[in-house]
């Protein structure tokens, strides 16, 4: 058993709303809850909750979005595990967005475990305590001789004992102890343990509530029709056929577009397809994919500011190699289209949206929404008094997927605008056309990667130049000699984070480049890659994990060829190898896809295996079915047809393994995405002596 | 566009009228006249499978169904397999832990059941053939395989 002290700035209050009314312990989380004090005490500032009511329901009140990654589920059974429940008896609830609570909320990085890791199991283990203590007291025995165990605070000796309900209150009473004690992990009952997610029958029965589903009284749906050109504008609407739709009541204009009220979706669909409009296309009418490329490649020619030493590490080496690699936008298609619904009533603005980031949304709902004075009263009221926005609430939904683009906040803008205008309360929801068009995309991006070798073939020195794109990444490869720059342009085309964000490119330049050296060497890339991690055993252990589960160095049926990509990210280590065949006949076949992780302790191995899983299921998409091309200043795809996902029969079977480790937990969320795209691509060259430099894969070329 | 109407449809056993224009899809008219709202929209086009429903039994999106064409027919929704996820299929989906984000699960539910029916055991194939039409962006795609497998057998036809 490990003992903590619960230090000042992370320590636990209690409060309790009156007398009687059970326990109510605040916690920090990770960085969240930050050192300022807006409400002055001792530097606390909690962003999680665990509520014990006289009834015995045990509730615990999460900040983090829940969006598949199963978030939920994992925070709250650390909580369970020292609290000595089963996941049964806990109820887990979406916080609302409070600053002062909570402080600034976002779902994002594959970071809620690793924050809540500890701050989770200190808030049950010091509720354990206190209903301990309080029975103790009650029976007046030493609390040593008291135990918990599921829900219950027993004194064996005495056989007396007490429901957690029953002794709530008189637990509110005591002070939170100074110091907790966790348990010891050998003793765990849940952390370890696969365990199924707490809102998976409203999921399967179509009961649970997504915020595209909510109806309120009197609601109007919107619909926006963007300027199919990024950054153009209206110059004039005609909507005389838009307002004969049956069910159309009015169509507005805001900055963002034209925007179709109806009273349901459908009508709004059909008024937005009757409008004519004359779009002032702007500046980036001539835009297009080919145009963008030359612009890096043309920077890319330009960049003479290479660190010299690293220049001459190249320059000398006895083997030299340079090449381009070139990765496409990618858009999100979050299966529940962009939505948002707004109500402002009673001088409050109330917004029901899927976000992965209530407070930004919470920000632009009350700058929005308020007068001018109104808002800076409440800005001020926040920074002097420590109060929140009360004049918006944000009832934060699950998330029909988010990958990154429910990092934005332009659905609540968009939708807190029309309902100002329409004095309505309006659901916002973009026809899948408008999400596809009018995405924050995974940026485009050129990587002209540099090596030189050795005699041997080993690295010397490497570089790479990452143009677009957000920025480069070292290799986490022992070379002497490593660097790289970055360049970021704006193309005109939005952008933004898309699962694994800087990895899902830098993974597929570093893993091609290195498969590439190790070629060049005429070494095994496992056992390049290998030499080059000497300082690294846990990572090396998870790359020849996957490799021994997929059999490399084995014998492989006729045809079949391995690759092998390695990430390390999000406080995790993943490697991936791919066996597929490849032939002009019957094209690319993926037979399997072996993955290994080490992300440290793991709470839930079962969303562990599911996020792999997933995670290499949206990057084989990325890597296979398709990209988002520019033409003419506009997306040229528009719907699922065009901008397709993989399907369950192009989806090989996926075998994840998970190194045990002590270590504290890593993210999961994100790092199954980056190795795939690499894997595939160093499968292919294994499989047709074509380097994949580029994605798509475009079998075409390939097989040419 | 034609004129408003009114219509009859069999919703989950039961009798329903709604007034809408002949050409309204069956999604729209579950979701924002019945709000039945378990069956989703995404892609509007027949493509992502999210809106399954069964019509007279058979598989079908329902966001490429006209009321006017669902008219007199036996629709059943997401709502009219279980209230408490008891179907065999839904069982399987939890002992499987299938969803994550869950918005796609519903339509999946549907397509599973209808080949469940059809093919009481089906093999790989045979799934990927029949759930080749309902899509899952976060990758759920190897559960659902297994939760068919799990519940082959139980569903009657």
């Amino acid at each position: 058993m490990s003992t903590l002290q619960n230090p000042g700035r992370r320590s636990f209050m209690v409060t309790t709303a009156a007398a009687g009314s059970g326990l109510l312990l605040a916690f920090a989380l990770g960085s969240c809850g930050g050192a300022s004090s807006p409400n002055g005490r001792n530097g606390f500032r909690p962003n999680g909750w665990l509520r014990i009511t006289p009834g015995g329901r045990i509730i615990i009140t999460v900040a983090e979005a829940e969006m598949g990654q199963g978030v939920h589920t994992s925070l709250a059974m650390l909580v369970a595990e020292e609290l000595e429940v089963t996941m049964e008896q806990v109820e887990v609830e979406q916080a609302p967005v409070d600053n002062r609570l909570y402080g600034w909320q976002y779902t994002g990085g594959s970071t809620s475990v690793r924050e809540g890791w500890e701050p989770m199991r200190r808030a049950g283990a010091t509720a354990r305590q206190m209903l301990i203590e309080a029975a103790a007291r009650r029976w007046q025995v030493p609390p040593g001789e008291c135990r918990a165990r599921l829900g219950v605070v027993e004194h064996p000796a005495s056989g007396k004992r007490a429901t957690y309900g029953e002794l709530a209150s008189a637990a509110a009473q005591l002070d939170p102890p100074s110091q907790v004690s966790l348990k010891d992990p050998a003793r765990f009952r849940l952390i370890g343990r696969a365990t199924g997610e707490v809102e998976a029958v409203p999921v399967v029965t179509g009961r649970l509530r997504y915020a595209s589903d909510l109806k309120l009284p009197g609601m109007l749906t919107a619909v926006v029709v963007h300027c199919p050109v990024f950054g153009g504008g209206v110059r004039s609407v005609a909507s005389e056929a838009a307002l004969q739709v049956a069910g159309v009541r009015r169509v507005l204009e805001i900055e963002e577009g034209v925007v179709v009220l109806a009273e349901h979706f459908w009508a709004a669909q059909q008024g937005a397809r009757a409008l004519r409009i004359e779009w002032d296309y702007g500046a980036a009418a001539g835009l297009d994919s080919a145009g963008i490329r030359k612009l890096f490649q043309s920077h890319a020619d330009r960049f003479d500011s290479l660190d010299q030493e690293l220049a001459r590490a190249l320059e000398s080496a006895p083997r030299r190699l340079e090449v381009d690699y070139h990765i496409p936008f990618q858009a999100h298609a979050v299966p529940e289209s962009i939505c948002c619904t707004v109500h402002i009533h009673d001088g409050i603005c109330e917004v029901w949206v899927p976000t992965q980031s209530p407070s930004e949304a919470q920000e632009v709902a009350a700058r929005l929404s308020l007068s001018r004075p109104g808002y800076l009263l409440q800005k001020l009221k926040g920074k002097l008094l420590g109060r929140p926005f009360d004049a918006v609430r944000i009832h934060n939904m699950r998330l029909g997927g988010g990958f990154g683009r429910r990092l934005e906040v332009d659905y609540v803008v968009e939708a807190v605008k029309i309902a100002k205008l329409a004095q309505a309360p309006v659901r916002l929801l973009w026809p899948r056309e408008e999400e596809i068009q009018h995405g924050y995309y995974r940026p485009a991006s050129l990587h002209r990667m540099r090596a030189g070798l050795d005699q041997q073939g080993m690295p010397l020195a490497w570089h790479q130049l990452a143009v677009g794109a957000g920025g480069f990444r070292s290799p986490y490869y022992s070379i002497p000699a490593k660097g790289g720059d970055t360049l970021k342009l704006e193309s005109g085309v939005p952008t933004g984070s898309w699962r694994s964000v800087g990895s899902s490119y830098n993974a597929f330049v570093i893993e091609g480049f290195v498969d590439e050296l190790a070629a060049a060497a005429g070494r095994d890339p496992l056992d390049y890659r290998l030499a080059l991690l000497e300082d690294e055993p846990r990572f090396r252990a998870v790359i020849e994990l996957a490799a021994e589960k997929a059999g490399w160095g084995g014998r492989l049926p006729e045809g079949h060829h391995l690759g092998l990509a390695a990430h390390p990210g999000f406080g995790s280590l993943v490697a991936q190898v791919v066996e597929l065949s490849a032939d002009r006949e019957r094209g690319i076949r993926i037979h399997r896809i072996v993955c290994a992780i080490d992300c440290g302790q793991v709470v839930n191995p079962d969303t562990v295996k599911a996020q792999m899983e997933g995670g290499i299921i949206f990057g084989l998409t990325a890597t296979l079915a398709g990209a988002i091309t520019i033409r003419n200043g506009r997306v040229e795809q528009s719907n699922l047809h065009d901008f397709p996902l993989l399907r369950m029969g192009e989806v090989p079977p996926i075998d994840v393994y998970i190194v045990p480790s002590s270590a504290p937990p890593g993210g999961v969320g994100e790092p199954g995405v980056p190795p795939i795209a690499p894997a595939v691509g160093n499968a292919l060259y294994a499989a047709t002596g074509k380097r994949i430099r580029e994605l798509p894969v475009k079998p075409e070329e390939l097989f040419q | 566009m034609g004129k408003m109407a009114r219509f009859v449809l069999t919703v989950n056993g039961e009798r329903r009228e709604v007034e809408a224009e002949p050409d309204m899809p069956l999604l729209w008219v579950l979701r924002d006249l019945l709000d039945l709202t378990g069956t989703k929209y995404s892609c509007g086009i027949g493509v992502c499978g999210m809106c399954n429903v069964h019509l007279d039994g058979e598989l079908t999106p329902s966001c490429s169904v006209p009321v006017a064409a669902a008219s007199g027919r036996e629709v059943t929704t997401i709502e009219g397999i279980s209230p408490d996820g008891s179907h065999p299929v839904q069982q399987a989906w939890l002992e499987e832990r299938v969803s994550q984000c869950g918005y796609c699960q519903p339509g999946q539910v549907m397509a599973a059941i209808a080949l469940l029916r059809r093919n009481p055991a089906p093999d790989d194939a045979a799934i990927d053939e029949a759930m080749g039409g309902t899509l899952c962006r976060c990758g759920s795609y190897p559960r659902i395989r297994r939760a068919i497998h799990r519940a082959a057998g139980k569903v009657g036809t």
